[in-house]
């Protein structure tokens, strides 16, 4: 009967208004009131990066938006026909590609291997030793890299020396540059990265495992044919969220440790955010910032779409969108 | 069951007293904000009918607020009040914040009278409508305060002939010192005095590094660009373009090219690479630490006054390099402006010209608060009771009606005084190009300038072969458009 | 029900990896948990190095000459920090709590698959995400708008609600509630409140826990609402007040050309093992809450439970 019933509803499902839609229509109200008011208001701002914004003495910032003149796709200009373009988009893309693989991959192991070990209370303190490096901001971690590769006073180079080479300028070798950023961002964020797969893997129903020993399961297939699989969602999940960020890059990371992503490692450590930063910096003028800011929202958006869509295809459920 | 209902309403209260809390927080701010705006420090919307005293709001950088800001104001607000009829609002910003918040004050429109600005954002922020053409107002209204500062620091401070700031008349003027450990340079026998050219001062390093073992020249990334300073960058805020400060023919050049420049840079060269010069001079800061060698713009007395002390150095000596250049980049390292929105500039520019001739609100304003910070000794000097005053000095008004420290034995004003007095103007005070029509090819040239800068600037490359690399680079990125662009303004403005 | 235990226990206990591999987990976690953990004990060092040894040594692990001044240093300022103290833990405490709840009900709606807007409020959701209207639209918005300049609000509001852990909350509900029981609930006459209170959110424990970790930790590290929205410096929160002290230093030593007037204040700013010791201020006390979250990381309720 109560099957019945079920399926009966769900034939429904989009046919009318029901009093589950009310209920949970308000249940977002507050939350979509914090959209309202903190994202959706301040978009207006995003026409900055089409006009030629000039302030008119005394009057509000929307009236000085309003008058100011359209300038088309002009503040785009700069960026696309930048000779580094290729080299800015190259890095961003795939940095962020690098990341987020070897970075799932990290914080998944990671998660699994403390999940298993005998000892609880051990895990646990690992667990707390590892987050220390989220808390310290890039420019102490750029001191601490510095104590490391410092041409006169770094580690390294004391010890090339001792043993009789010759001290290297780390800061103007380009090769060394993609191992030491891939090692500082897992270094920096596997700890964060962990929290979620952490919490995923304890919410996986342990009757799961309990029935896989009664089949005669180990433990390397338990994990593979029920940890993994449960898994699944959240990181395809996190994928796509951090797929929805590749234009945009980590702006400490990139500047502060490369001490400027300039000169001779510029091939290497440059992103866009960098170039953006560098370039204008000097000057005032907003239309330009919001336009580079736009240019990777809109490529963000796309990928993103892509990605989502791809998995859809798929496997449906995995989406989020 | 019944469980179930009750706690079903609970959760609905819940959400709703969600609801209610977001929607409260923003409609309670108003009453928040109401009452701190009924506080006596009003915004300038406060009616200036004559007779009525005018509050102004003052926006500069500085430490951060000072901790006895409301002391501060009881001591000059009555003061100003009864002088001009106004009474003063400041804004200390702290260095950390100041580009992200200026951006914002100046382009959210947020509400103020006076701003400090310098030449990094002057032009753009002229070009954006935001400052106020003060050109006939402050002859006008502050004829004092026009007559008090030169004809030639009023020209570098304009923009296309209009006034838009007041500039602090301070050492206004660029003057480049070669800076030494005295001590360590008698232990080597070298003259310093001699010394003023970096040919000379390879031979002298080179003998202090074979006998000390260490690197005796600190660079930071800044390295020797200030041989770049003797280049006018009209404005375009490019450094690889500009104009020499003494070349007639006005002919617009890339300094980094200029044969003078890159032969004291082969020397740099060469002392990086012999480690004369620390090996991690391209990414340095300008640390405080002990340094047998540098260089600095000021004047000599501050060997005694900053330099040394700053520094570790016990017998500290400053040797002049190069001519005093004052251009418009030097004189508008400090400049105060009117906001375009301002309601009652007369009495603004009142007050800027109550800072910079009465000494009474200049110590004020310098100090900190009198029987706090500071306390006038018998003899009309000054005397420090403590180093926590959080304003900034410099961007408030002229130096010249600071009152003395008592334990300066000599007025380090004065000298300030003779080196601008003698400083050779540029050729091109008081032009700025307007960029509208090359901001795309700015913007990328100034990324590759940025790119090269630190290497170029401490000899970490070779200058001869990496000027080659950044020829073609700003070639690639419309240097040339804005060559061209500029020449031609310049030679429209003969 | 003791023999149920048992077997449990035994369960359990068979079901462990071997030992050999539980050493060489050991190992790798620790050999990974070190490298996380060194640096900070390196900053610790300097900031119990003495100003000389720093300044003529530069940095050492083993310092010449050590010395406490650093956070005697500190401790003069201690009011000042104490206050911003209070704040960050107010802001961290309010922002998170808010936070969880406005996340949670979003989350919670949008699993729904039956939910006849849920493609609206999912696009409501997700353009945020990409597009953004700039700081100084923000700015205009939060001062003038909603005049939350120079107040606490202007901490807390912005922050208290990020499409990803949104995101986050739905994929976990879909994960794990199914339909099914929503819909039996449903016809036992529950709404979704209840629902929402008595079954999705105790199940979602460890994902709450998640997300209030997020929060917090968000809330502790930022500054930048402070800088942009707060000029009196009680409400300074206390990474705010100790990151700009960081930053101007920085700032002047950037600037060599703000001249030499500016190098006075160079010599009362604090030097570098101070800067340390406000690092290890920073780092510290929030890293040391994460075992309070860690709790709720356990093997939960879960489905099968409810279903009996």
């Amino acid at each position: 009967m109560n099957e019945g019933k079920v399926k009966v509803h769900k034939a429904k499902k989009r046919k009318r208004w029901s009093k589950s839609d009310s209920q949970l229509t308000i249940m977002v109200l507050p939350t979509t009131i914090w959209y309202a008011l903190f994202c959706f208001l301040p978009m207006f701002g995003l026409i900055i990066a089409f006009k030629d914004y000039r302030i008119t003495g005394g009057e509000s910032f929307i009236y000085n938006i309003i008058h100011s003149e359209w300038a088309g796709f002009k503040n785009f200009e700069f960026l696309i026909k930048s000779n580094d373009l290729f080299v800015i988009l190259r890095n961003t893309i795939v940095y962020n590609l690098i990341f987020i693989v070897l970075g799932t991959i990290f914080a998944v192991s990671l998660a699994i291997m403390i999940n298993l070990l005998f000892n609880k209370r051990r895990s646990k303190v690992y667990q707390t030793l590892m987050f220390f490096p989220y808390f310290m901001s890039w420019v102490v971690v750029a001191y601490f890299l510095s104590a490391f590769i410092n041409v006169d006073k770094g580690l390294i180079n004391n010890i090339i020396q001792d043993t009789g080479g010759t001290p290297v300028q780390w800061y103007m070798k380009a090769a060394v540059w993609p191992f030491i950023l891939v090692f500082m961002y897992l270094w920096k964020s596997t700890g964060y990265n962990m929290v979620i797969y952490l919490a995923s893997i304890t919410s996986i129903d342990q009757t799961l495992y309990e029935a896989a020993v009664i089949d005669g399961a180990n433990k390397k297939q338990q994990t593979r044919y029920i940890t993994l699989p449960s898994l699944k969602n959240v990181i395809i999940m996190m994928f796509i969220l951090n797929v929805g960020k590749i234009f945009y890059s980590d702006f400490g990371l990139f500047y502060q440790l490369s001490k400027g992503a300039k000169g001779s490692i510029f091939d290497a450590v440059a992103t866009i955010d960098t170039y953006v930063f560098n370039a204008l910096k000097s000057s005032t003028p907003i239309g330009m910032t919001s336009a580079a800011t736009f240019f990777q929202s809109v490529a963000c958006c796309i990928t993103i779409l892509i990605a989502n869509a791809i998995v859809k295809k798929i496997d449906a459920d995995s989406a989020i969108i | 069951m019944k469980m179930m209902k009750r706690k079903r309403w609970a959760a609905l209260i819940l959400v709703l007293l969600m609801g209610i809390g977001a929607l409260s927080s923003c409609g309670g701010n108003n009453k928040e904000t109401k009452e701190k705006d009924s506080t006596p420090a009003q915004t300038a919307d406060t009616s200036d009918s004559s007779g009525e005293v005018v509050t102004l709001k003052w926006i500069q950088v500085g430490t951060g607020m000072p901790a006895n800001y409301d002391a501060w104001l009881a001591q000059i607000n009555p003061y100003l009040e009864e002088k001009i009829g106004v009474n003063v609002e400041m804004e200390i910003v702290p260095w950390a914040d100041w580009d992200t918040r200026r951006s914002v004050i100046v382009n959210a429109g947020d509400e103020f009278d006076i701003l400090f600005t310098d030449q990094v954002r002057y032009n753009s922020e002229v070009n954006t409508g935001a400052i106020l053409d003060i050109t006939d107002l402050v002859k006008d209204a502050t004829p004092d305060l026009y007559s008090m500062i030169p004809e030639d620091y009023w020209k570098a401070a304009s923009i296309n002939e209009k006034v838009y700031a007041v500039p602090t008349y301070k050492d206004s003027s660029a003057t480049m010192y070669f800076v030494w450990d005295k001590e360590i340079a008698d232990k080597y026998s070298v003259d310093i005095e001699s010394i003023q050219s970096y040919d000379d001062l390879y031979t002298g390093l080179k003998a202090i590094k074979d006998g000390e073992g260490t690197a005796p020249y600190y660079m930071s990334k800044s390295g020797a660009n200030f041989l770049i300073s003797y280049f006018d960058q009209l404005g375009a805020g490019l450094p690889s373009l500009g104009i020499k400060y003494d070349d007639e023919s006005k002919t617009v050049v890339n300094p980094m090219e200029d044969e003078e420049i890159l032969k004291q840079l082969d020397i740099v060269h060469k002392m990086y690479q012999e480690n004369i010069i620390n090996g991690d001079a391209p990414q340095s800061d300008d640390e405080n630490k002990y340094k047998t060698f540098f260089t600095a713009q000021g004047w000599s007395g501050a060997a005694a006054t900053v330099w040394g002390p700053n520094n570790g150095i016990d017998d500290c000596v400053a040797v002049k390099y190069g001519d005093t250049v004052v251009s418009n980049t030097s004189v508008r390292g400090s400049l105060n402006t009117i906001s375009s929105g301002c309601k009652n500039p007369e009495k603004a520019l009142q007050l800027l010209e109550l800072v910079n001739t009465d000494s009474k609100v200049r110590d004020l304003l310098y100090y900190g608060v009198e029987g706090e910070n500071f306390e006038y000794t018998s003899d009309g000097k000054v005397t420090r009771l403590n180093f926590d005053w959080e304003m900034a000095g410099y961007t408030q008004g002229t130096f010249f009606n600071v009152t003395q420290l008592a334990e300066d034995e000599f007025n380090q004003w004065d000298e300030v005084k003779e080196l601008n007095a003698d400083a050779v103007p540029s050729v091109m005070l008081g032009f700025d190009m307007d960029t509208s029509s090359v901001e795309t090819e700015l913007a990328n040239c100034r990324a590759v300038y940025e790119k090269y800068k630190d290497e170029f600037w401490t000899g970490a490359q070779n200058p001869r072969e990496l000027i080659e690399t950044v020829k073609s680079e700003l070639d690639a990125a419309g240097w040339e458009k804005i060559r061209e662009e500029a020449q031609a303004q310049v030679d429209a403005a003969k | 029900m003791a023999k149920a235990k048992n077997s449990e226990e035994t369960i359990s206990k068979l079901n462990r990896i071997s030992p050999k591999t539980n050493v060489v987990f050991n190992i790798i976690t620790a050999i990974f948990a070190l490298m996380c953990v060194i640096p900070v004990i390196f900053i610790f060092i300097i900031s119990i190095s003495s100003e000389n040894s720093i300044k003529m040594n530069g940095y050492r692990f083993w310092p010449e000459q050590f010395s406490a001044e650093a956070y005697l240093f500190l401790l003069d300022e201690g009011q000042m920090i104490l206050r911003s103290l209070g704040v960050t833990i107010t802001v961290t405490v309010v922002g998170t709590i808010l936070g969880v709840m406005l996340t949670s009900t979003m989350g919670y709606a949008l699993s729904r698959r039956e939910f006849r807007l849920k493609g609206f409020f999912t696009m409501i959701v997700f353009i945020p995400m990409i597009f953004n209207g700039g700081m100084i639209s923000s700015y205009v918005v939060n001062t003038q708008f909603l005049n939350l300049k120079n107040s606490i609000w202007a901490l807390i509001l912005p922050l208290c609600v990020s499409s990803f852990n949104v995101v986050i909350c739905k994929t976990f509900f879909k994960t794990n509630i199914p339909d099914s029981i929503v819909e039996s609930a449903q016809i036992d006459g529950a709404n979704h409140f209840s629902i929402f209170g008595l079954i999705a959110l105790p199940l979602a424990k460890p994902m709450i826990a998640t997300i209030a970790l997020f929060l917090t930790f968000g809330y502790w590290n930022d500054w930048f609402q402070s800088s942009l929205y707060i000029t009196e410096t009680k409400l300074y929160s206390m990474q705010a007040l100790l990151d700009q002290i960081q930053r101007n230093i920085e700032m002047m030593a950037n600037n060599p050309t703000l001249g030499v007037t500016l190098q006075q204040y160079i010599r009362n700013m604090p030097k570098e093992g101070a800067r340390m010791a406000m690092a290890m201020i920073i780092i510290i006390p929030i890293a040391c809450t994460y075992p309070f979250f860690q709790r709720y990381f356990i093997t939960g309720l879960t489905v099968g439970a409810v279903k009996g």
